[in-house]
């Protein structure tokens, strides 16, 4: 059967990993019946963790914030008025908390809000600035969408634009504390 | 982010709160958000409860070859619509509509919207939909040289690349690719590489609907919703203050449409009480509204109530779709 479906062994046990990963989430969230209520205690719980000082929590607000407010299908941002203001007031706090750090990750952060636009104004320029820095700090060991992301916005940078990036982001390296 | 992540999220969040129980005292929840004011119950003071026999609905498997009918059905009203009709009438779906619309935009001739804004601005509700259709499908297009040459470069990237896999490229595929590029370049590139096209879409769509265009009306809530803050919109994140606008106006257009006794009217009330971020979320509602719609609507309008009648029902209980189905012939009552 396997082989007819062209389906190898090690495949249909990735598959039922997967099947018996997502029996144990559906076994977890029975309860949670309510969609837009269990984004709500994710978020209010992903600002506590940050709050208290966690730092991957800090990292994550970004990508899973905006996700919990804007989300597919989420109407959060919609039953909360100031949910977006907050949001964005959020990210920055927390990414300037790392920051001050003199984190890669920091570097990593800003380049992902400049490409996104929703903290600070959309700027291709500093998203590949600060992409560059990470590079550059991390050499082969930068992630994997950090790359994506360097090769995303390149395309839509002139010659001379990316020299300048080239020379803010070997600014930003020099004043890392 | 893939559900895969979210589901991970989830469960980090759920065993913290397996853990716990509840709230820990020492955690202090800052920012609690209120529920907004802007969420109000749809009036349905007007409709009585009656005593009517009931229909019972069977429950059908979401994404079931029901899906499969409904585009069939799609392509088919996009044919019939073979002159572009611009009526958005009792008998055609929604989403075919739009599709035919966006087809007559393709085609178009890059010097009729100049025309078509003077005409919009002396208030012609069509005209104003049209450019509302060209700002949209302009949204993602290349519109300068340095624009098309890039895209070029990595559709060609994805050849070579293709050619290095077991699994050549489809070659219609290809062309099709450059085609569509090409054909969004000529009509799009008039706009210039800065000009904000999101805005200008979400301008238009509003302008049309408060000429009372009924197609810009019933698109609102979806439409306008995607260009404030949908995947890769960035509306919201400079003007926050648009999701109130976003709020009033989506349910000021469904009032408009059910006050005209048009079935795209009780559609849209299924939708945004289905989804929740105009009307509390209703699920009971929902579906009678969309009852209603397949009671009253034909062909295509009858298709699309029954496709979300088949996603909300999952929200309910029997006794619900009973409750619902009472409630939906007192709506049309």
């Amino acid at each position: 059967m396997l082989n007819e479906r062209n389906i190898t062994e090690e495949k249909s046990s990735l598959i039922t990993q997967e099947i018996e990963d997502l029996y144990a989430i559906l076994e977890l969230c029975s309860d949670t019946s309510d969609n837009d209520n269990m984004r709500t205690e994710a978020l209010q719980w992903l600002h506590t963790s940050a709050d208290l000082g966690h730092m991957g929590a800090r990292r994550i607000y970004h990508f899973y914030g905006r996700w919990l407010v804007l989300g597919n299908g989420s109407a959060l941002a919609f039953k909360y008025p100031g949910l977006v203001q907050e949001f964005q007031e959020r990210s920055k706090v927390y990414a300037d908390s790392i920051l001050a750090l003199g984190h890669v990750q920091a570097y990593v952060l800003l380049s992902e809000m400049y490409f996104a636009g929703d903290v600070y104004p959309r700027d291709f320029l500093k998203s590949y600035a600060y992409a560059l820095a990470a590079e550059e700090i991390e050499g082969d060991q930068i992630e994997n969408t950090t790359k994506m992301r360097l090769r995303r916005v390149e395309y839509r940078l002139s010659p001379t634009d990316r020299a300048e990036a080239r020379e803010l982001a070997s600014t930003l390296v020099s004043q890392i504390p | 982010m893939s559900g895969r992540a979210f589901f991970i999220l989830l469960f980090v969040v759920g065993t913290v709160l397996v853990f716990f129980g509840s709230a820990p005292s020492w955690v202090s929840r800052t920012s609690e958000p209120e529920a907004t004011e802007g969420l109000q119950e749809p009036d349905l003071s007007d409709h009585v409860a009656l005593s009517l026999p009931l229909i019972s609905d069977t429950k059908a498997k979401p994404f079931d070859v029901g899906i499969e009918l409904r585009r069939e059905q799609q392509y088919r009203d996009v044919e019939a619509i073979a002159g572009y009709k611009v009526v958005l009438d009792e008998t055609t779906g929604i989403d075919s509509w739009a599709a035919a619309q966006a087809e007559v935009i393709k085609s178009a001739d890059p010097a009729d919207f100049s025309k078509l804004k003077a005409q919009a601005l002396a208030g012609d509700p069509e005209a104003a939909m049209w450019l509302y259709f060209f700002f949209d499908y302009c949204r993602k297009s290349p519109r300068t040289d340095w624009d098309v040459q890039n895209r070029l470069a990595q559709i060609e990237a994805v050849v070579q690349r293709s050619e290095n896999q077991s699994r050549p490229i489809d070659v219609d595929q290809y062309e099709q690719s450059l085609d569509s590029l090409m054909q969004s370049y000529r009509l799009c590139r008039q706009l210039g590489a800065d000009f904000d096209a999101d805005s200008a879409a979400l301008e238009w769509i509003t302008n049309a609907a408060d000429l009372g265009h009924m197609g810009a009306q019933r698109l609102y809530h979806y439409r306008a919703r995607d260009l404030i803050a949908g995947y890769d919109a960035d509306l919201v994140f400079r003007h926050p203050e648009l999701i109130a606008v976003f709020q009033r106006n989506a349910a000021n257009y469904a009032r408009q449409l059910l006050a005209s006794d048009h079935p795209q009217g009780l559609l849209l009330m299924a939708r945004m009480l289905q989804i929740g971020d105009v009307f509390p979320k209703d699920a009971v509602k929902a579906y009678a509204y969309a009852k209603a719609a397949e009671i009253i609507g034909t062909e295509g309008v009858s298709e699309d109530a029954r496709g979300r009648m088949r996603w909300i029902v999952w929200d309910l209980s029997d006794e619900e779709i009973e409750e619902a189905t009472e409630l939906a012939y007192a709506i049309l009552d």
